[in-house]
Formats: C-alpha cells, structure tokens, sequence
C-alpha cells in the first residue's frame, strides 16, 4: 500500500512542480511584454500564443492530481447530508467510481485528440513564425493520468473508513 | 430539442452532487451523458476531445491564475494585520470606529485576496481580538469581521468577474471595472452603519481616547496602507484607462506585489514557494469546474431547455428588474449551500440565456450575481462566513450571536442590492466611460 502510495504521489508532485513552474513563467511573461511594449512600444513574439496554449494549459491540467490528493477538488458536503450516515460509505464508494469512469473517458477523449493533432503536425500561426501546438495537448493526458492514479489510490477509502475527511467547499471569490 | 432530457440532467447532476463527486466531473459526466442521449456517441465525444483544451488555451482567463496568486501572496505576506493597524491609528477613535477600520481593512485584504473566506478567517483573528478587548459588543465585532469579506469579489483584482465575463462574453475589463462602485458603495454603507449604530447607542462601542501618534508612527500607517492603494489603483486605474487588458494588469499586478512584499522584507522565499504552489492547485481545480460548465452549456444549448425556462420566467414578468429578482432568490438560495464559483459555474449555463432572451444589460446582471453569491455566505442557516468565524474563534463568542451580528449587514446588503436594481448606473457608469 505504502509503495502503491508513493507511486501515485510521485506524479502528481511531478506534474504540480511542472505547473507552478508554468504558473510562474506566466506572470514573468506577461510583465516582459508589458515592460517591452511600454518602454520599446513592440510585442514580445508569440506571447499570447504561448501563455494560452502551453502556461495556461499547464496550469490547468497538471495541478489537478494534487487537487484531489489534498481534498482541494470543490465538491459539496451539504448535499451529501441527506443521505444516511450509515449508507455514506456507500455513496461515497459510488461517487468515487463515477469520477473515476469520467476521469476514464476524459483521458480517452484527450489521447485521441493529442494523437490525431500530433500526426498534422498542429501549429497556429503566431506573430510571424508558426508556433507549435500539438505537444501541448499531451499535457492533458498527462495531467489528467496523474489524476486518474490519485483517483485510484483514493478508491477503496470510501468503504475503509466511515467518514472520510471531507473536501469541504473551498471557497474562491 | 428535447427539453425533457435539460430538466432529467440537472436531477442527474443533483444526484452526483449527493454522491460527493467533484462538481467539475459532475457536470462532465451528465453534459457528455446527455450529449450521447441527444446526438450519439461521436459529437459527444468529439465535446468531450475540443472542449477542455479549448477553453483553458485563452488569453483572457490567464488573468485567473494571476488573481489568485496576488491574493495567495498577499495572504503569506500579513498584509491585513498591518492595514488592520494603520486604520486604527487613524479611524479607531471614532464611534464605532475599530468596526469602521475592520470594514475598509477587510474590504481591501478580501479584494486583493479574492476569498471571502479567507478574510473572515483573518480578521476573526486579527480584529475581533482587539474589539472585544476594548469592549465592543461581541454581535458587532463579530458581525462586521463576517460579513467585510463579501465585499471583495467586487473590487479588482476578482477572479469571479473575469469568470463570469468569459462565460457571457463580455469585455472582462469592463466587468471588472463595473464591480468597482458597488464594492465601494458597500464597504461605505457597513462603515456608515457601524457609525449610527455607535452613534445611537454608545454601549455597542466604548470610544477609545485619541492617542496623540507621532509622526513616524503615521508615517509607518502610511507605508503599510501605500501598497494596496497602489496595487488597487494600478490594476483598475491601468485597465480603465485601456493602458493595459485585465491580463497584462493582472501579470503585471503580480511583479508589483512581489516588488512591494519584498521590498518590505514579508515574505519569505517559503511563503514564495507555498504561494506558488497554492495558487497551482486552486487554478486546476476552478478551471476544471469551468469546463465542465463550459460542457453542460452546450449540452443544455442543444436540449432547448433553456429557452423553455426563459420562456416560463418570462410568462410570470418580462420587467428586468423582476427576472434578476428571480434570478438574486435562486442564487441566495444555493449561496447557502455551495461556495460561490460552484454556483455561479453550475447556474450560467441556464442564467445567461434567460437574461440574453430578455434583452437585459450582462454586465449589470453580472455584478448583482456576483453580490447575490457572496450575500448567500452570510444567510443563515448555513452562511459559510458565519461557520468560518466561529471556527476561528473557537467558543468565545456563540455562533447565535455571530448570525445576530452579521443580520444587520444582510439588511444593508439588501439596501445596495435594491439600489443596484432600481439604478443601473451605479454599476454601469464606469464601463460606459470605457467605449
């Protein structure tokens, strides 16, 4: 179990270290090419591409793994309630394998689609030269497959124990 | 078009809710589910394959993670501790007037943190201690403290506005300019209220003596408020006058407040890394639930069960007013239950038709949204403000009296609420300056 831990753990710290990295790299660039407008009145080639198609979608893929590790994924617990504590485990259990299949489905959707924009080459046409999309798409299989191993560490809990600590709804305004 | 099947998927939804399963999932689930019912397997997949890369590659939303990570880094700095002090040195002599310097401090820490929850937490530790110290009544001390952080999705920098602006494609800069009066208005109306209420019955408030501070001291005040004011004034002040998009304001916002954080020496490479990292996890875990909405929007779109609901609100009353009155008592209702982006994400896929049917103004809409989605953390039974300021407070003060307390805000929340209704411009003035 404890091995089986680790090696979901492993890649989900991996991939939020790659999104933190890619969160970072956001905000250095976007206040390169402020500064640069600002003071040279010219745009920094391919900033727009390259924060939507690489740092945002690093960003929004990679972290998702240690979401659901830290209980960070918004769920609701007040719905929840109604339904029995005794029968909860239970519920929970069903939740978990409905996430699971969706998560499933997801990185089938995800695989397809990075493999078919692999083969054309996938590029958008930036300020002047092409800029490569295609490697980006393998980030949501990336991404999403940590996720999918941290669902499956997470699976049996639900029957385990009664009350799993809850998520509880994170709150961002 | 099968209405039917809009109405059986949002049982369906309501049912993996219960379940506990991630909202974003959920809504996955049943837009890709409805979708095979509706079309077959192939257009729903191919939703399934364009939509979630599609949605999150935008320059727009990038203004996101750069919100969150201001506020992330604000928090690890301990900024609100030091506005908290700087405006008791100035106002705290008032009637009421810690209340007051909690009102102004809460609204500016919640701005620039975007969480109401996370500035009820702190000022529950950092000025309710001091109220109740000097013999404020715990209702109010406790009331103001809960119900300040509300008024931050308002004000720029908020994460929830540019949300709301992608979904109902409308000019973020112009959405979050918008929230500007009303924010403002707000924090004016509790301050206000504190100080008739001090004024009326000075038992709320024992006054405290005007200390004669010197100069350094106020100077010190003046240094700790001077980030806020120019990280606020910078963000919105770039992004009305078109200098910068709300992108670049926010990318931006971000080097002026590490440059600030570390010019103080507040934040410690630690802080840094955590702050990074914070900001990591909630970005993937509110764009995963924005994906699934963006899904469930086009599954309902093809259901026509939007339309049909527009149709049956319109048949009560065609009055704008009247439908956003509908709308503000469904959001009140699930601001009770879920955190404000899970019902502002889960709802638009049916509210944004409703109002673009009946011809009213999206941004107007939007901003009373927004405010009816942090009111509803103040309701009762279960406001989650309420829940979070006991919890920080642990059992000194009752969560009865911390209801009590906060239901005079509600009453002025529900005075801004009517003002925004009855006058549009209070929110639409500052964007019509935009064109």
């Amino acid at each position: 179990m404890k091995h089986l831990l680790a090696a979901a753990i492993l890649p989900s710290r991996l991939s939020t270290t790659l999104g933190a990295i890619s969160i970072s790299a956001m905000a250095l660039h976007i206040s390169a090419e402020v500064l640069s407008r600002l003071i040279w009145g010219q745009s920094l080639f391919g900033t727009i591409e390259i924060i939507s198609y690489y740092y945002m979608v690093a960003a929004s893929f990679l972290p998702l793994a240690s979401a659901q590790l830290q209980g960070q994924m918004i769920s609701t617990d007040v719905f929840a309630k109604i339904v029995p504590a005794r029968l909860r485990p239970a519920t929970d259990f069903l939740g978990r394998l409905v996430s699971l299949a969706t998560c499933g489905m997801l990185i089938w959707a995800a695989w397809a689609q990075a493999l078919s924009k692999t083969r054309v080459n996938e590029a958008i046409s930036g300020l002047g030269a092409p800029v490569l999309v295609w490697p980006s798409r393998w980030m949501l299989v990336i991404g999403l497959g940590a996720l999918l191993l941290a669902q499956l560490i997470q699976l049996p809990r639900g029957i385990a124990s009664d009350e799993d600590a809850p998520p509880g709804t994170g709150e961002r305004g | 078009m099968n209405p039917e099947l809009g109405f059986y998927s949002l049982g369906a939804l309501m049912v993996l809710l219960v379940l506990r399963v991630p909202i974003g999932l959920a809504l996955t689930a049943v837009a890709f589910v409805g979708l095979y019912l509706l079309r077959g397997f192939n257009p729903a997949f191919g939703v399934l394959k364009a939509t979630p890369f599609e949605f999150v590659a935008h320059w727009t939303l990038s203004a996101v993670p750069m919100f969150v990570l201001i506020g992330a880094i604000a928090a690890h700095s301990g900024m609100v501790g030091r506005i908290f002090r700087a405006l008791k040195l100035w106002v705290g002599w008032l009637p009421g007037g810690l209340a007051i310097a909690t009102s102004f401090a809460g609204a500016g820490f919640a701005a620039m943190s975007g969480s109401s929850l996370a500035t009820t937490a702190a000022m529950g530790r950092i000025a309710v201690p001091e109220m109740l110290k000097e013999g404020y009544q715990p209702a109010l001390a406790t009331g103001v403290a809960t119900a300040v952080g509300t008024i931050g999705a308002l004000i720029p920098p908020s994460i929830i506005m540019v949300i709301y602006a992608t979904f109902a494609e409308v000019s973020a800069s112009k959405m979050l300019i918008a929230g500007v009066i009303p924010g403002i208005l707000t924090a004016i109306a509790y301050a206000s209220l504190v100080a008739i209420r001090c004024l009326i019955n000075p038992d709320l408030a024992p006054v405290i003596a005007r200390r004669q501070a010197e100069r350094r001291e106020h100077l010190r005040g003046f240094l700790d408020v001077l980030p806020v004011l120019i990280l606020a004034l910078g963000i919105t002040g770039s992004i009305y006058a078109g200098i910068a998009t709300s992108t670049e304001a926010a990318g931006f916002g971000v080097l002026l407040t590490l440059i600030i954080v570390m010019a103080q020496r507040v934040l410690s490479w630690r802080g840094l890394r955590d702050s990074i990292y914070e900001t990591t996890v909630t970005t993937a875990s509110i764009f995963l639930i924005a994906i699934g909405a963006a899904m469930m929007t086009q599954f309902l779109a093809f259901t026509g069960m939007p339309r049909v609901l527009s149709g049956a609100i319109m048949g009560i009353t065609e009055d704008p007013v009247g439908i956003m009155l509908i709308c503000c008592l469904l959001y009140l209702i699930l601001g009770c239950f879920l955190d404000p982006m899970g019902v502002m994400l889960l709802t638009l896929p049916i509210i944004l038709p409703i109002i673009d049917n009946a011809g009213i103004n999206p941004i107007w809409a939007g901003v009373i949204l927004v405010k009816m989605l942090e009111v509803g953390l103040l309701t009762p039974p279960v406001g989650l403000n309420c829940f979070v300021m006991k919890s920080t407070l642990g059992g000194s003060v009752s969560l009865g009296t911390i209801i009590k307390g906060t239901s005079w805000f509600l009453t002025v929340e529900a005075v801004v609420v009517a003002l925004m209704l009855a006058f549009p411009q209070i929110i639409l003035f500052l964007p019509s300056l935009m064109d």
